[in-house]
């Protein structure tokens, strides 16, 4: 079991696209993913098909017997997990997130978590081999939260493995430039690829879809599928 | 005319790796990271707040040297 926690730094980021796509990429190898979507703005469904009157999730039930109704599966196979409309407090993230290993079919299965950016980190229950990705944009202030972060993660001496991975980079402007060069070679944790900004992304949603079906050859496609054999490399090192 | 014999290439080869991992690199290092300084210093000094973070994260890292040795001093 391999669980992947995906949190913008601050809202906006585009962490529920990268979620959608990245667990369709991963599908990709015939192994078990699931995406549990624990934010109340994230709206995975939407990306994985889920009709848009669908209101339901797991924050609707009292307990995750009963919440694994609301388990989808998109035609890729990704099965998914809605937020739902929180009519019912007897569930919180923390309890799904634990209760997530009695899905645990296969050593190969993926848990792709969405994570709220308004939760902190060290509020999640992480273990040594999770990998958590905290999302940031090239901007600045993405730059002052992150050397934040930093500090915080350095006093909370951190187990699990922490990477900032960088989304919707556009080369062409020269302040992403200028500060993803920077990154790269001064930020720490930060992760050795990044996402480029892709119109394909959005239209990808518009077309209730994600990138590898609606184009296959694009950049962003690409770069979710470099995204997905780097996790890949990451666990697989876990199991040594 | 291009003296083609002794012109250096933009390309790192095997060579060039090899002799920076001699040059810089301890015995376990496979690998040799190339950054450029002074273009990050440059980019840093361009943008103020990118400037405020750098300063302030050096002056704590100072801070703390500072206090290590004060330590010292009363021991």
């Amino acid at each position: 079991m391999k669980r992947i926690f995906l949190k913008g730094i601050k809202g906006g980021t585009g962490t529920t696209s990268i979620v959608a796509n990245l667990a369709c990429a991963l599908r990709k190898s015939n192994v078990p993913v699931y995406a549990i979507d624990l934010d109340p703005k994230g709206d995975l469904g939407l990306h994985l098909g889920l009709a848009w009157e669908h209101l339901l999730g797991w924050s609707d039930y009292p307990d995750f017997a009963s919440a694994c109704e609301q388990f989808h599966q998109d035609n890729d196979g990704v099965r998914f997990l809605p937020y739902g409309s929180r009519s019912n407090l007897g569930l919180d993230f923390s309890s799904i997130i634990e209760s997530c290993q009695q899905l645990n079919d296969s050593d190969d299965s993926w848990f792709l978590f969405d994570c709220p950016a308004h939760v902190d980190v060290h509020r999640y229950p992480l273990n040594e081999d999770d990998i958590f990705l905290e999302i940031i944009n090239c901007d600045a202030i993405c730059h002052s939260f992150a050397f934040k972060r930093l500090n915080t993660l350095k006093q909370a001496e951190s187990s699990w493995q922490h990477y900032f991975l960088t989304n919707k980079y556009n080369s062409a402007s020269e302040l992403e430039s200028d500060l993803l060069q920077l990154w790269q070679s001064e930020l720490p944790l930060i992760a050795p690829l990044y996402i480029n900004k892709d119109e394909v992304i959005k239209e990808a949603t518009a077309f209730r879809n994600v990138a590898i079906n609606c184009a296959p050859y694009s950049v962003a496609n690409d770069d979710f599928e470099t995204l997905a054999g780097w996790l890949v490399s990451r666990a697989s090192q876990n199991e040594q | 005319m291009n003296d083609f014999a002794v012109k250096n290439s933009h390309t790192l080869t095997q060579y060039d790796i090899e002799k920076l991992l001699r040059q810089f690199g301890g015995k376990e290092t496979d690998y040799v990271e190339i950054v450029d300084v002074e273009k990050n210093r440059k980019t840093i000094e361009k943008y103020p707040l990118l400037n405020d973070i750098a300063l302030a994260t050096t002056q704590t890292q100072s801070t703390k040297k500072i206090n290590k040795s004060a330590i010292k001093t009363h021991k």
